[in-house]
């Protein structure tokens, strides 16, 4: 399977984004660095699908998504706060996608949620998690629904440093093991894992780094 | 120095509100009180108006939360426009909104011939009264959820919408769950002040009687006596029904700060 983004223009307000060419395959975990406001986000919001490009074409194993609803996509998405719904517990936020797509599949709920390690806290409130924690909340309620893409924007920012390290770990594993396209940007370099594909936006324009 | 200041000047602006209060207490005929508070007339008036605000307040929820997510969450030509309509209601004396319903909405109107069709009529009516008390109270339900909204960060519909969620079901899931304080505190204001009104009602619809037309119509017809005894009853009734709202309120603060 692969991600296609061919001739993207983006234009929001006076600030445009621009991506001539960019192919991501299962599996692969891409890095797209970016200062503040460089358009990072932008980018990951267009092929979710919450924003409306002025052109150009998004393709996924071929077929064009850019027109497509966000909920058609099948797309996992994670923001910097996570944004996990702060008035259903753990468990009801995991359960969220599955809801909303009817699938009843609680064998890989239950794999998900054993596999994050956060099966003892499923009947917690949101309020009362730590920022890991959050995170892998955030992870599970994105990966359950079985999304051939991972967007994650700015995943470990609000985490400790001491954490940091082996959440990234996780999220390169998880990749891996579920086939996923992951798109991760950052405007921290640190985060990067050697021997990762990374791209930089500058000037809302997306150039190959390395 | 200036604590002392700003002390005595907020003891001058509780007294002003406490004194007709404690006027009215220290006056009234507390015998009278009693007879009123039994009189089918009075408890007659308090279902009308209590009914009568509540209905207005479900038509608030309605078709006012719509409205205030649409204002809140796009953008589009006399968007402001739209925002100030709303809130005129507030702005003109009560009254004259009033005589815009009776032409609105009287025997002879489009509107007023076009709901005859259906039996229904809002001159002299239970419905005249509850379009009086919504048209004047409309827009503080829609202010409470459009602050509501605009608190909600756009972004946990976005990862609903990507967790599979129609725009229906992400406003209904998400969005709407995470207003609902105010969606209740809008509504109680709402009602509270449909409760008080009189202006808009006593025009369109001076029977049934709700409580304000009534206190007008003892003063007028029985005098003094008569009307401070009712506004006695009327004022136990409002801070039974502000003491409710704030407790709800607090019990929100101390859940949420769990």
């Amino acid at each position: 399977m692969e991600l296609y983004i061919k001739n993207l223009k983006i234009e929001i307000d006076k600030f445009q984004l621009y991506v001539n060419d960019l192919k991501i395959n299962s599996g692969e975990y891409v890095y797209i660095v970016g200062p503040t406001g460089s358009g990072k986000t932008l980018l990951l919001e267009a092929i979710a699908g919450f924003i409306a490009p002025k052109s150009g074409k998004i393709l996924f194993n071929n077929q064009d998504i850019s027109k497509l609803p966000p909920e058609k996509r099948n797309i996992g998405f994670m923001y910097q706060n996570y944004h996990l719904f702060p008035h259903l517990n753990v468990k009801k936020n995991i359960e969220f996608g599955l809801k909303m797509k009817k699938i009843r599949n609680n064998t890989f709920f239950n794999y998900i949620v054993e596999r994050l390690n956060i099966f003892h806290i499923l009947n917690r409130e949101i309020q009362n998690l730590s920022g890991g924690e959050k995170q892998r909340v955030a992870l599970a309620r994105a990966l359950v629904t079985k999304p051939k893409i991972l967007l994650l924007d700015e995943p470990l920012s609000a985490l400790d440093q001491e954490i940091k390290g082996d959440i990234l770990n996780l999220l390169h594993k998880i990749c891996i093991e579920y086939n996923l396209i992951c798109i991760h940007v950052t405007h921290d370099k640190n985060e990067i894992i050697e021997n990762s594909r990374v791209y930089k936006i500058y000037n809302g324009i997306l150039t190959k780094e390395k | 120095m200036f604590k002392y200041f700003i002390m005595i000047i907020s003891i001058i602006l509780v007294l002003s509100i406490i004194l007709p209060f404690l006027t009215v207490f220290l006056n009234v005929d507390y015998q009278l009180v009693i007879e009123i508070a039994k009189s089918k007339e009075f408890i007659d008036s308090v279902k009308v108006t209590f009914f009568a605000a509540f209905i207005a307040t479900l038509i608030a929820i309605v078709f006012g939360t719509p409205f205030a997510y649409l204002i809140t969450r796009y953008n589009f030509p006399l968007k402001s426009v739209l925002e100030a309509i709303i809130d005129i209601p507030q702005t003109i004396p009560h009254t004259a909104a009033g005589i815009a319903l009776l032409l609105t909405l009287g025997r002879n109107s489009i509107i007023g011939k076009g709901a005859s069709i259906f039996g229904i009529s809002f001159v002299q009516t239970f419905w005249g009264v509850v379009v009086a008390m919504g048209f004047l109270s409309f827009s503080i339900y829609v202010n409470a959820v459009k602050e509501g909204f605009k608190k909600v960060d756009i972004r946990y519909e976005k990862i609903a919408r990507s967790l599979g969620a129609s725009p229906f079901k992400s406003f209904f899931h998400v969005a709407l769950p995470m207003v609902r304080h105010e969606i209740i505190t809008g509504s109680l204001l709402m009602w509270a002040r449909g409760i008080s009104e009189f202006g808009a009602v006593a025009i369109l619809a001076y029977y049934p009687m709700t409580l304000s037309v009534l206190t007008y119509d003892k003063f007028q017809g029985y005098g003094l006596k008569q009307a401070l005894a009712l506004t006695a009853l009327i004022f136990i009734i409002s801070m039974i029904i502000f003491v409710i709202i704030r407790i709800i309120q607090n019990i929100w603060k101390y859940t949420e700060s769990r």
